[in-house]
Order: C-alpha cells, then structure tokens, then sequence
C-alpha cells in the first residue's frame, strides 16, 4: 500500500542551472526516448533528491501501514482470516525492503531514512496517522486503501528510475491480490448479519475522509511539477489518480448496498468527472504535521523498534568489513 | 470437450498464482494429478507450496470456479498434503516466465538442499552471480530477498524447498 499524494520537497527550481547542460540534454532526451536511468547513470540533483524523497516516502508507508492492521492479527476472527492477514502484513513489510533498497541506490542510507522517520522529518501516508477501531476497519483499509495505492503504483511504474519501477511492477502484483483479499472481506460483512453490516457501514464513515485525502491535496501546476512530469517521475496528478479511484470504486461500494457519507458524491455525465465534497484540506495538514489521532503511537512503535533492535545491528555489522557507497 | 486428463491440465493452466500473474498452478507444480471417473466425475488433487501458505484456499476456489467455467460440474477439488511440494516440480515453462516476472526461479538440486544453493542467485534481471541474501523471508513464505552488487537492483528469489 502507498500513501499517494506525495509532499515534494520545495527544492530551488534554479537548482537547474548548475547542472550540466549537455548532460541534461542527453538525460532528458534518454527519459523521451523511454529509457529507465539507473543507479550508476548521471541524473540531475533535482530528479535524485525528489526521488529520494518519493520512494522514502513510500517505503515508510508500508512500515507504518503494517501497524494498523497488524494489530488485527491476534484479533481476526477465525484462524483462516487471521493466516490471511498476517500474509497481507508480511508483504507489506517485504515490500518497504524492496523500495528502501531502491532509495538507497541513489545514496541516501537506510540508516538515515529510519532515523528521519523517527524524529518526524520525512512522511508517510496521512492516511495511517488514523485508528483501525474495529475489525471492518481494517477490512475497509485491505480494500480501499491498497486500491487507492494500486492507483498510484500503477502510474508510478511507468516511471523513469529502473529499480523504483521493477519494484513497483513487483508490488503491483501483490497489492492486486490484496484487493482481493480485502473485497472478499468487506463482502463477507456487507452480506452478513445486520450487526456486520451496521459495523462494515460505520468503518466505511469513518474512512471516507482519509480516504478521499489519500491522493493529496488538488494540483497546482507548477513549473516544478511539469519537470517533474517530463522526467517521468511524477506519472500522474493528484486529481487524476482521485477520480480513476472513483471511477472504479464507487460503483462497487454501491454494488454491496453501502453508501457513501458525502451527499454531494455524484458523476457529472456531462464532464465524466467525479463530484464532491472538498475534502478538509485543513485537518490533513494539521494531522501530516503531527496533530493527528495516531500520529505519536505510530512513530512511538518505530522507535521501539529501532531501540530494541539496536544491538542485532551493531552484531551484524563486521567491524573489518568496507561499506563502500550506499550500503545496498 | 473430450474429458482427458490432458484437456483438464489443459484449461487449468488458466489459473495463475494469485500473486504471480504470470505463472499457472500446472507450471508451479501445486496440481499433483487429475482422475476421471467412469461417470465423468473429476477429481483435483492439489497440493500447497507450503502448510501455512495463506492462498490456499484461494487458489483451491479458482480451480473450481475455471472447471465450472468450462462447464465441468461434477468435481471434485482436494487440497492434500500425500504428496507434498517440492521446487523441482516447477516446469521449465514456469521457471522462465519466473525470471521474465524479474523472481530468480529455484534452482534444480538434487538429493540434499543446503543453504548455499539459497545465497548464491543469479540476478533475474543482468544474471551477475554478484548478489547477497537480504533476508530468508521475503513478502510470503515461498520467497527471499536478494540484492545484486552489479545492477544494484533488489530481487526476489522464489526459493529452492
């Protein structure tokens, strides 16, 4: 799963100027002619660091997102469904290995990136920073949230960086079977007893706003932006990925008899573009900055994590060993 | 359609593994036999990669809904473990679409399996022999991380059992 919407980095668009004109040329007519850049290749500052950035950003994602449904694993109800879960969880984590291994090809450690995590420095999906209450809850995220990822992932894996992509054709696969996974679930409580229909309902409520706040504020195309587009490494815009997701979600949501809490949800026949509420634009920035329901428990885990992991690290490492260049 | 068993492994090879799109349970060597019946009743006999393998059932249903599809009613699908997995049961069919998915398919072994023929892989992606094991446990139980020094490019390795 993937927390879209990326937050790029506010880097100096003159940033641009100091690079190699030559190289630059030859880089951006490489990405036109739809070669990958791989890791030993030039690129510019720019297109590293926002890259970086992303694919962090992503990797982080899947550790945090781990941690709202792993919690269901003791708790899921039947042993099938609790084998199932706990696959689901194991492959997200595999799959921050897979992205953290193509961040640190373009030099950033792995070290650095958890550390960043940490003290609140780099983001993940604003999504995780709320609560999975109940077992519906994480049914919804199972399903909605790994297809608002798919989305995303899907886009991204025609992008221009070699490892990102194979990585993310790699997920693609996974997360299509967690669609599955997640639909069969949401099915199950959509066709039960009045009691798992009233709870799939209410974690449905409760979702709908993260959700639609998934794929990141509206676009502003900016000068940064369209660079970023051309060098394939932002695929599509926010609003695009917002509507696909509607597109083929909404119906399916109807199709199980539930509904959806925005009563201004319609499609426009006439533009094809979905309708609604305009997301609080203001609680995703008050909660990506920290202030959000599960934001301290989330980051508290990590640390945790690290600290208690700490000494199986430095037994690892080989003091007589050489790192050379990103330790991946 | 004539009911053989050949024309029965035939259109299960419709049915891929649930997260590898590009492999058919015949080629993964999870459908371990096919039986007709004098009354044209069919038999399945499945066998998982692993016990707690969580797709199982998954797959188990998939089989079922292709031979309804096709119009086979009268079935019957049986997951058992008398004949359990090995990775020399994938197909060299399989093997090859494997790589082409950029997963390093098991390698052949013979008799004894060690941990040696888990760490050195070949990258599904430049073949450099070049790489290192990550982690024994990758995304599901079935596979490894690896990492190749030369196109620095993280991998899965669907491992050797």
């Amino acid at each position: 799963m993937y927390g879209g919407g990326n937050v790029f980095e506010a880097t100096k668009f003159d940033d641009l100027q100091t690079e190699d004109p030559a190289k630059l040329a030859e880089f951006e007519a490489r990405i036109a002619r739809g070669e990958k850049i791989e890791p030993n290749d030039w690129m510019p500052q720019l297109y590293r660091k926002q890259l970086i950035r992303m694919i962090e950003q992503h990797a982080h994602s899947e550790i945090i997102g781990a941690l709202p449904e792993g919690t269901w694993i003791t708790r899921a109800p039947g042993f099938r469904r609790k084998m199932a879960q706990m696959a689901k969880v194991q492959d997200e984590v595999g799959h921050a290995q897979l992205l953290y291994s193509a961040a640190e090809t373009l030099g950033k450690t792995r070290e650095q990136m958890l550390t960043d995590l940490i003290n609140g420095k780099s983001k993940y999906s604003n999504v995780f920073n709320y609560p999975a209450f109940t077992w519906a809850d994480s049914n919804i995220i199972s399903w909605l949230i790994d297809a608002g990822a798919i989305v995303n992932q899907m886009a991204n894996a025609k992008g221009s960086y070699g490892p990102y992509s194979r990585a993310l054709e790699r997920i693609c696969a996974e997360e299509a079977f967690h669609l599955k996974y997640g639909h069969d679930a949401v099915v199950h409580m959509a066709t039960g007893t009045p009691k798992q229909r009233e709870m799939i309902q209410a974690a449905l409520n409760r979702w709908w706003p993260p959700i639609m706040t998934f794929f990141g504020p509206s676009d502003k195309m900016s000068t940064h932006t369209e660079t970023l587009m051309r060098w394939k490494v932002k695929m599509a815009s926010n609003d695009e990925c917002r509507q696909q997701f509607l597109d083929m979600y909404v119906p399916k949501i109807w199709e199980l008899g539930l509904t959806v809490p925005d009563p201004n949800l319609k499609k426009n026949m006439e533009t094809g573009q979905w309708e609604y509420t305009e997301p609080d634009w203001d609680e995703f920035k008050r909660v990506i900055n920290g202030d959000g329901p599960c934001n301290a428990e989330r980051l508290a885990v990590r640390r945790t994590a690290e600290e208690r992991g700490a000494w199986v690290r430095r037994a690892l490492l080989n003091p007589k060993a050489k790192y050379v260049k990103p330790l991946a | 359609m004539e009911l053989t068993k050949e024309n029965i492994l035939t259109l299960l090879e419709e049915v891929k593994d649930p997260e590898i799109p590009v492999l058919s349970l015949v080629d993964l060597g999870v459908i371990t036999g096919v039986d007709i019946s004098d009354e044209d009743h069919v038999t399945v006999n499945m066998t998982p990669t692993f016990a707690g393998c969580p797709a199982m059932d998954y797959m188990k249903k998939d089989v079922e809904r292709t031979l309804e599809k096709h119009g086979i009613t009268n079935h019957t699908v049986i997951m058992s473990f008398d004949k359990p997995w090995d990775s020399n049961k994938l197909s060299e069919k399989g093997r090859r679409h494997l790589k082409e998915f950029g997963l390093a398919p098991p390698p052949k072994y013979d008799l004894i399996l060690d941990l040696d023929i888990l760490e050195h892989v070949k990258c599904p992606y430049c073949d450099s022999e070049n790489t290192d094991l990550r982690t024994p446990f990758g995304p599901t139980l079935c596979r490894s991380m690896h990492y190749c020094n030369d196109c620095r490019q993280m991998f899965e390795q669907f491992k050797p059992l």
